[in-house]
């Protein structure tokens, strides 16, 4: 289908590129993890900053490629969950902080935790109809 | 896809692929971190992170 080869090419480019930015400075990506405010351990958060850029130039990658469908889109669609929780705490507490997505690149407006929350809930969306239509673990296991 | 489902959903996603995808990446940020020279895991002298700021 034309509109899922499209939809999972954004997926990819979007996971690569924030995987990309954030792996520039991966310091400031720490800050930023920080300043959500949440009751992990320092050293879980650096291992966070340090492999997180890595997981999503990967998932992007396979995405893109459409290699190993089955296992990346359901990691995908638990990333993005992830990043729904971890925005949606922020939003809720009115913490005032950068979301980081796109490391120091992105324009400030896009880096608001409120509009980043509607951007992960719109990745969640397409990421979640991929898996379950389009080749995820339920798509592949229907056919 | 139902609760019921989950399991055999789980199953057919290859957690074993999952879980070697998410060690790929801690591997490839650790050795990331171990050559940079901001290293955030691996000792060094970073003073901007000797304690993680609670705020910016």
């Amino acid at each position: 289908m034309k509109a899922a080869r499209w939809l999972r090419w954004l997926l990819g480019l979007v996971f690569l590129v924030a995987g990309v930015l954030k792996l520039v400075h991966p310091g400031d990506f720490l800050v930023e993890l920080a300043a959500y405010r949440v009751p992990f351990p320092g050293m879980f958060l650096r291992l966070v900053a340090v492999s997180l850029p890595w997981l999503e130039i990967i998932c992007g990658v396979c995405l893109v490629l459409d290699r190993w469908p089955e296992s990346v889109r359901p990691l995908v669609t638990a990333l993005c969950l992830v990043f729904v929780v971890m925005l949606g705490q922020a939003v809720v507490r009115g913490l005032d902080l950068q979301c980081g997505c796109f490391g120091r690149f992105g324009p400030a407006w896009l880096e608001r935790p409120d509009v980043a929350l509607v951007r992960a809930l719109l990745l969640l969306a397409v990421s979640a109809w991929l898996t379950r239509h389009e080749g995820g673990a339920a798509g592949l296991s229907g056919r | 896809m139902s609760l019921r489902s989950l399991p055999a959903a789980l199953r057919a996603a290859r957690p074993w692929r999952m879980a070697a995808l998410v060690l790929a990446a801690l591997a490839a940020g650790l050795l990331a971190d171990r050559l940079r020279e901001e290293r955030l895991v691996f000792a060094r002298p970073f003073p901007a992170f000797t304690k993680i700021p609670s705020s910016r």
